[in-house]
């Protein structure tokens, strides 16, 4: 899809995607060595009463979601941008994550008329609890001319 | 315990981390999982694009940037969590082979309302390769305060 596709409040719907326990301490080995998210016997006495899935690790998981749509593979020139970041709830092992990305707002490029800017709402769901919510911010082309 | 309470940090504090290089299996392993755009994963691809080569997804960038903090242990069993980032900008491409660094610095400090054990802090990270700034973006961070410092 491109620029020209994609309306103010068109929204995607990601397929499902979990992280298990080993993937979840697999993550925060590399890139948040906190004990609740590394530690399982640690993590239940801890602030999360069990082991939790690194907030970095949950928005790339809803962006990898997103890229798998296959959308935008032709069309995105990547994002400078992203913003909002909440880590809503908890993230724990096995729970099912369901992400939804909405356009918010979209403005052709005044420099480049190849291409145009979007930013889009992404909201991550465990069942009914939204767990992960941001903005992100990126360059897409326009449909070229046939 | 080595890390730092929430009375430790000031605004205006700057720590910088160790530098990691990273490498191309690097990139491609984390892209396959959480980014997989071909500019992340078929090197290729990323050779014929604008990039001229494949390039690491900023989500890495910023995931490693925030271990790199975690690695200086000054958060080290006083950190506990936080609700989110802020701002996040991705101003250079990161390539294989690139050796990074991260500056984080205070921006903002305070007791939490709710919960007196604790605080709020925000740090504002700087990731550089070599000198050039590749990224930017801010972390709220929930902490410890010391213990007889609870009311």
């Amino acid at each position: 899809m491109y620029f020209d596709d994609l309306p103010k409040g068109y929204t995607f719907e990601t397929e499902s995607r979990t992280l298990s326990q080993d993937d979840i301490i697999e993550f925060a080995q590399l890139y948040d060595p906190q004990t609740f998210h590394t530690d399982p016997g640690a993590a239940k006495t801890g602030p999360y009463g069990g082991l939790i899935a690194s907030g970095l690790q949950t928005i790339a998981v809803a962006f990898g979601q997103f890229i798998r749509l296959g959308h935008i593979v032709e069309s995105s020139l990547g994002g400078p941008a992203a913003d909002d970041v909440e880590y809503s709830a908890p993230v724990r092992p096995d729970a099912e994550l369901n992400t939804t990305v909405e356009v918010l707002e979209v403005r052709p490029s005044k420099s480049k008329p190849d291409r145009g800017v979007l930013r889009v709402q992404f909201n991550m769901a465990a069942g009914d609890t939204i767990v992960v919510r941001f903005v992100s911010t990126f360059f897409l082309l326009r449909r070229p001319a046939a | 315990m080595p890390g730092l309470y929430l009375e430790e940090f000031y605004v205006g504090q700057q720590f910088t981390t160790e530098p990691v290089v990273l490498s191309e299996s690097e990139i491609i392993a984390f892209a396959e999982k959480y980014d997989p755009q071909p500019l992340h994963t078929d090197k290729a691809a990323a050779e014929k694009s604008i990039y001229g080569g494949l390039i690491a997804s900023g989500f890495q960038t910023i995931a490693i940037a925030a271990g790199q903090w975690l690695r200086t242990g000054q958060q080290e069993g006083t950190g506990l969590g936080g609700p989110g980032l802020r701002k996040i900008r991705w101003l250079a491409p990161v390539r294989p082979g690139d050796v990074l660094h991260t500056t984080v610095e205070v921006a903002d400090t305070r007791v939490s309302r709710s919960k007196p054990d604790r605080g709020i802090l925000q740090f504002a990270y700087t990731v550089r390769n070599d000198t050039e700034i590749v990224a930017t973006f801010t972390a709220i961070i929930f902490l410890k305060r010391r213990p007889d410092e609870e009311d």
